[in-house]
């Protein structure tokens, strides 16, 4: 079994494969356009990674994720306009926001089940987008904002460097976000998680806290996403009410369901590929989203695990250390 | 602000109400009987119209009578319904999280149908014509004809669709389905095909709503996106499920949006409407009628 244990020494040292991949990536692709195809599947990887840890993991139909995602970005360019402070510092200042708009939305969420918890969290999202209408002083309206300052390097803009500078931004994040979220869900924190998901008296009565658990994940996910909104913000140097729309969250939310909620490498790996697959559809105009989402229809009808179920047939999970994790949707 | 202009906002609101009413009637009776949300229920509202404007103005159906061109449009929308339900909802039936699965298909399809609409009928904004001109005058008030055979026709449409329900033997299909799947099951009845029926009226309620709708605002391939965020609010206010508690909440809904734009602006109706929802949603997620927890 030669073979086999050469993967296994590539799958224990596959942070470390991942990060010479990502260092080396702006080195070997020169075309700027292919680059920033790479920086919006970094960003809306962990965007989406961050959905599947509440979605997924906890099993709560959340569907105002991407309410984090837009409060971020909000908020990083509201507070850099006003205050002339440098994005590298308002990017935290918009998770913060995002984080602490997670825990109040969580509160609600604690009381209510099923279909419930579906509706607060979409009136939740549309609230926000309402809010960035009718707040104008403060968000620009349905025109948004823009211009928004750029991120800087010893005294001299990223803009300077095509592409490259804003690439080891999204990298950083990635190597940053990912791991950990890994970390998170294959800790004790990670487990009692999944457990009050699939067995949630059990979990209580062997003293898991689900108020507890509810809001750390919820602050970690929206803190997350709301970073990530800080840096599109930042990157795009454009806000707009959109942000909140249905449109893009529909495109993550698919992200995260195609890829395989409660799997983590699924929701990951179809980032990667729908953003290239949207950008590859833009030029078929309207025909784009006929296309897109027949596509979302077949996949969930037939194919219910998502690519994770994909991965199934390869026989990835056959490798030793991949926890054989239970698939949402079957 | 004086007695008239409240009179007036009043007015509106019961005609905006009205069109509400029917698409969260749909919206309830889905959620009801096959416990899952549509979200295709606006993108439906919107093709309607746009067929009713097709049938009315290109194929200059009107000659014949306005009669004619609703019944045809109930008929082809209540077969579409049928179809869509065959397609979206039927494959996920049973399934753990259906709730999920079925808001993402049917989102899905709204999408494609908003596009589809896109595509076949231009971007160019269309108006239907109204079904009967000219003005009534009271009290220093006035109401078109039309939006008054809008908010009748409404009352009517509601009144049967409860009897359908209450009294005739479909209707107590539907609703045993509703209270209790399993000894419906062991009843004898079709529970699929009560999916259908259901789905089925949704889309007919929809397809009614957009007539109306067409015919008082010009036509876009979004205009269902409006009434389909109202009737979420709706259904919520009223409580899931619950018919008269829906129809209650429609009207109050109808006239928090007119005071409120009248009052604070356009873009802040929304925000009390989903601030309204999110405590609702807290404070008695049963609705204004359920029983409080």
């Amino acid at each position: 079994m030669r073979g086999k244990s050469i993967f296994e020494l590539i799958y224990k040292i596959r942070w470390l494969v991942l990060f010479a991949i990502l260092v080396a990536v702006p080195l070997l692709i020169s075309n700027p356009y292919l680059l920033h195809l790479i920086i919006l599947s970094l960003m809306y990887s962990v965007l989406a990674a961050s959905w599947n840890l509440t979605l997924g993991y906890l099993g709560v139909f959340n569907f105002g994720h991407i309410a984090f995602f837009a409060i971020g970005a909000y908020a990083s360019a509201i507070f850099g306009r006003t205050f002339g402070v440098t994005p590298w510092l308002t990017m935290f200042f918009g998770a913060g926001v995002a984080a602490v708009s997670g825990v109040l939305i969580c509160l609600p969420v604690l009381r209510l089940k099923g279909v419930y918890v579906a509706l607060i969290t979409y009136a939740f999202s549309e609230l926000g987008h309402y809010s960035a209408y009718g707040l104008s002083d403060l968000t620009g309206g349905s025109s948004g904002l823009v211009g928004l300052s750029t991120f800087h390097i010893l005294g001299s803009t990223f803009d300077r460097f095509g592409e490259v500078g804003y690439y080891y931004v999204a990298a950083c994040l990635f190597v940053t976000f990912i791991p950990t979220m890994w970390w998170l869900i294959k800790s004790n924190f990670g487990l009692s998680i999944i457990a009050l998901r699939d067995a949630p008296n059990y979990a209580i009565s062997r003293g898991v806290s689900k108020a507890r658990q509810h809001l750390l994940i919820f602050l970690v996910s929206a803190f997350i996403a709301g970073i990530m909104g800080a840096f599109s913000a930042h990157y795009n140097r454009v806000v707009y009410p959109g942000l909140f729309g249905m449109g893009y969250s529909c495109d993550v939310l698919s992200m995260v369901i195609l890829g395989g909620p409660g799997t983590f490498y699924g929701p990951i790996v179809a980032a990667f590929l729908l953003t290239f697959l949207i950008d590859f559809m833009q030029g078929l105009g309207p025909y784009r989203f006929l296309i897109s989402s027949t596509l979302i229809i077949l996949v969930v009808i037939f194919r219910p695990g998502g690519l994770s179920s994909l991965l199934e047939i390869v026989k990835l999970r056959k490798f030793k250390g991949i926890r054989q994790e239970e698939n949402l949707l079957e | 602000m004086n007695l008239y202009q409240i009179i007036a906002i009043v007015i509106s609101a019961i005609i905006l109400g009205s069109i509400y009413a029917l698409i969260a009637v749909g919206l309830s009776l889905c959620w009801g009987t096959i416990r899952i949300f549509n979200f295709a229920q606006g993108a439906l509202l919107m093709l309607s119209a746009y067929l009713t404007w097709y049938f009315a103005v290109s194929l200059n159906m009107l000659q014949f009578s306005y009669l004619v061109v609703i019944i045809i449009i109930c008929s082809v929308m209540f077969g579409i319904g049928l179809v869509l339900e065959k397609v979206l909802v039927e494959p996920i039936i049973g399934r753990s999280n259906i709730v999920v699965l079925a808001i993402l298909t049917t989102l899905s399809a709204s999408i494609f149908l908003q596009n589809s609409v896109l595509l076949i009928f231009g971007p160019r904004s269309k108006q239907l014509p109204k079904t009967i001109e000219g003005v009534a005058k009271f009290g220093g008030q006035v109401i078109g004809y039309h939006e008054l055979l809008i908010v009748v026709l409404t009352l009517f449409i509601l009144l049967g669709f409860r009897f359908f329900l209450k009294k005739t033997k479909v209707g107590m299909a539907l609703r045993s389905v509703e209270q209790n799947r399993e000894a419906a099951l062991l009843m004898g009845i079709n529970v699929s095909w009560v999916y259908s029926l259901a789905f089925g009226i949704s889309t007919l309620m929809a397809a009614l709503g957009g007539i109306m709708i067409g015919s008082i605002y010009t036509l876009t391939p979004t205009i269902g996106e409006a009434p389909l965020l109202k009737a979420f609010i709706i259904v919520v206010l009223g409580g899931l499920g619950s018919f008269e508690g829906t129809i209650l909440a429609c009207y109050v809904v109808a006239i928090i949006e007119a005071f409120s734009t009248y009052f604070v602006g356009l873009f802040w109706s929304p925000i009390i409407l989903f601030a309204l929802m999110i405590l609702i949603l807290i404070l008695r997620p049963s609705g204004l009628l359920g029983e409080a927890e």
